[in-house]
């Protein structure tokens, strides 16, 4: 029994490297989705106009907004790339549990795609006119939410494997899902905001992440093999 | 009662009969409800006349999240048991709740403009509601965006599931974020608060709005057991000329 | 063996196969042919185990390969149209990739061999997107190879032979030779009845 699990772990790890190998190869995913972010962060002082005090109270908000918007695009190809090559019939046909490896590609995109985002939150916070007091916990929310997004996000991409205009359909889908880390997440630094404890919020936000953690991998994993069942 | 209606012959057997009973039956409650919270109760001593879109507001809004809890078992139901006739089902009550689910937004912000004095308030329960409406939304999208069209039941069915596992997560998000409408009313432990006269339609309305949307969702289901077998008959007459 | 009882496999609403029976003897190479479109792809995945069935079992000797779908994968090598290669990884990065799930064991001198096998060893460092599709298909038949050291009874193969040069089919059938020596199982479908009539 304990090979058994040494060896799940063994490939867990083996996986999330090919992934990442998969996409340092190209970069275009990645790029996109920090230009994305930046061009979603231009256009609120466009929008609202150059008034500092404004972008200070939106900032926060606009941040995390941004942020589950500019990964649309990239979730739709999560998983689709490995269903229409084929890879996927390829786990499917390993002893290795799917849910095992739908676990290691939430968190390789999560460590892909969602940790660049991390990093350049504080450049993100001072373009807005953030508080520096509130930037740490800025970057505290993002980190204990981001990774309940990439999760959610991947069931999302197991919805629409095989769907016709599936990038379309993929926000309707999942945004939805996402308002509870939304709220949670923002309310973290609407909490140092008015001199409260953040910690409510921030649990909150971290129970959550434990339980799509839980889940999702469950949920994807009876969905991609709805998807290569059809 | 599934298993009684499980056999699509003795779906349509049963539900033939039932079928203008229902109707006739819904329509006098909605009828006699309309009455009742029109002319015959009470204003409210704060919302004067306004009050009487609570009539509709309410019964709509406990169809929507009832119906979408019948979406969530008849998709168990499905993916667990396989029958088609559950996923039937399920694709004949979403676009019903869905429409239950704008009413409940229609009637809430003509509720809140003498209320609150703007068309939209960021309440939570209309927050919620609003998020209930994308789900629906989302089943009856993920539901038909396969080309073969049974490929996309199951998917949709999964959706159903995470949903019903999601809006509890999402209401309590939603209410944490922020409350301005006032406490639930009815259903409370020590008794309905409201006046019983306005509790009399209410009732009507919401037995009414119920056998209604049952009507509806046979009429619904039978409709697509009959697209069912056209597309089969359609299928054996172009193998047939291919012969 | 592999026991197939009234198997019913729908495509869609569309019914592809119904009270299907067959029983594939170890050590034997099965052709499914038919048309386009006629379901031999459907049949191939339900007896990997994809899709599931409307009626019916599959059985490998008393094991239902779906109820133990472990045991039975365990013995088998899929390979289809897609050939499963990610584009932006190397040839042996992905048949390393692949080893790793698999969970067998994989080393530099391993994935030689294999590559070997397809006379593809040159070819070992070039990226699946720079490829020719005759190259991406020796690259997946090369997962072949590794059935011999890795106790693999079973082979699924669909249309295996389609875009490969006289050159590989040859050694293509090498490894098919060699397969069946073993006693090891194949399926195979193709609309080119040849690949297997030097066969007997």
């Amino acid at each position: 029994m304990n090979s058994v699990y040494s060896s799940w772990s063994s490939i867990f790890i083996a996986h999330i490297k090919r992934d990442i190998l998969t996409n340092s190869r190209s970069l275009i995913d990645l790029i996109s989705i920090v230009g994305f972010m930046i061009l979603i962060i231009i256009l609120f002082p466009l929008g609202l106009g150059p008034i500092q005090e404004k972008l200070n109270i939106v900032s926060n908000a606009v941040i995390w907004v941004g942020l589950i918007l500019a990964i649309m695009p990239s979730l739709e190809k999560l998983l689709q790339k490995d269903f229409e090559n084929g890879w996927l019939d390829q786990i499917a046909t390993s002893p290795i549990p799917l849910e095992i490896i739908m676990l290691s590609k939430g968190i390789s995109y999560w460590l892909i795609m969602l940790i660049p985002l991390i990093i350049t939150s504080p450049i993100f916070a001072i373009f807005l006119d953030m508080d520096l007091k509130n930037i740490p916990w800025l970057v505290i929310s993002i980190s204990s939410g981001s990774l309940a997004i990439s999760l959610i996000g991947l069931s999302g991409s197991a919805l629409i494997l095989g769907a016709r205009r599936g990038n379309i359909l993929l926000p309707i889908l999942i945004i939805p899902l996402m308002t509870p880390i939304l709220i949670f997440g923002v309310g973290v630094n609407e909490a140092i905001k008015i001199n409260a404890s953040p910690y409510g919020n921030l649990f909150l936000l971290l129970a959550l992440t434990l339980v799509y953690l839980v889940i999702s991998p469950f949920i994807s994993a009876l969905l991609v093999r709805i998807a290569i069942g059809r | 009662m599934f298993d009684l209606l499980a056999n699509p012959n003795r779906f349509k057997k049963i539900t033939n009969k039932l079928e203008p009973s229902l109707l006739v039956i819904s329509l006098l409650f909605i009828i006699f409800g309309l009455y009742f919270s029109l002319f015959d109760s009470p204003k409210d001593y704060q919302q004067g006349d306004a009050v009487r879109i609570m009539y509709v507001h309410v019964p709509s809004a406990w169809l929507a999240s009832f119906l979408y809890l019948s979406l969530a078992i008849s998709s168990i139901f499905y993916l667990v048991w396989k029958h088609p006739l559950a996923d039937l089902i399920s694709s004949s009550i979403a676009p019903i709740g869905a429409l239950f689910s704008i009413l409940t937004l229609i009637t809430g912000s003509l509720w809140g403009k003498p209320m609150w004095g703007t068309w939209w308030v960021w309440d939570a329960r209309l927050t919620s509601m609003l998020i209930l409406f994308f789900f629906y939304l989302g089943f009856i999208l993920l539901h038909n965006a396969f080309e073969r069209k049974v490929d996309g039941s199951k998917s949709a069915s999964v959706l159903a599931i995470i949903g019903i596992i999601n809006l509890p997560i999402i209401k309590f998000s939603v209410d944490w974020w922020h409350t301005l409408h006032q406490p639930a009313s009815i259903l409370k432990f020590d008794g309905p608060s409201i006046d019983n006269q306005m509790l009399l339609p209410l009732t009507l309305m919401i037995i009414g709005f119920g056998l209604f949307s049952l009507y509806l969702i046979i009429v619904n289901v039978k409709t697509k057991l009959i697209e069912k077998k056209c597309e089969a008959l359609i299928l054996k007459l172009n193998l047939k000329e291919l012969l | 063996m592999l026991y197939l009882k009234d198997l019913t496999i729908q495509r869609g609403n569309k019914i592809v196969f119904s009270n299907f029976n067959a029983v594939i003897r170890s050590g034997s190479t099965t052709l499914i042919k038919g048309k386009n479109g006629s379901g031999k792809s459907t049949l191939l995945r339900a007896i990997a185990g994809f899709t599931p069935l409307e009626g019916g079992v599959i059985k490998q000797n008393k094991n239902d390969i779906f109820k133990n779908n472990e045991e039975w994968v365990k013995n088998l090598i899929f390979l289809d149209t897609k050939n499963g290669l990610s584009k932006d990884l190397t040839v042996a990065e992905n048949l390393n990739a692949w080893l790793t799930i698999k969970g067998w064991s994989s080393n530099k001198e391993v994935i030689k061999m294999a590559l070997k096998s397809v006379s593809m060893e040159k070819y070992a460092d070039l990226y699946i997107s720079q490829c020719s599709e005759g190259l991406k298909k020796r690259a997946a038949l090369s997962r072949l190879y590794l059935s011999f050291s890795n106790n693999v009874d079973f082979w699924i193969l669909d249309e295996p032979t389609n875009e490969l040069d006289t050159s590989s089919l040859v050694l293509f059938k090498k490894l098919v030779f060699k397969f069946l020596k073993q006693n090891g199982t194949i399926i195979l479908a193709s609309h080119d009845p040849t690949i297997i009539e030097k066969k007997v």
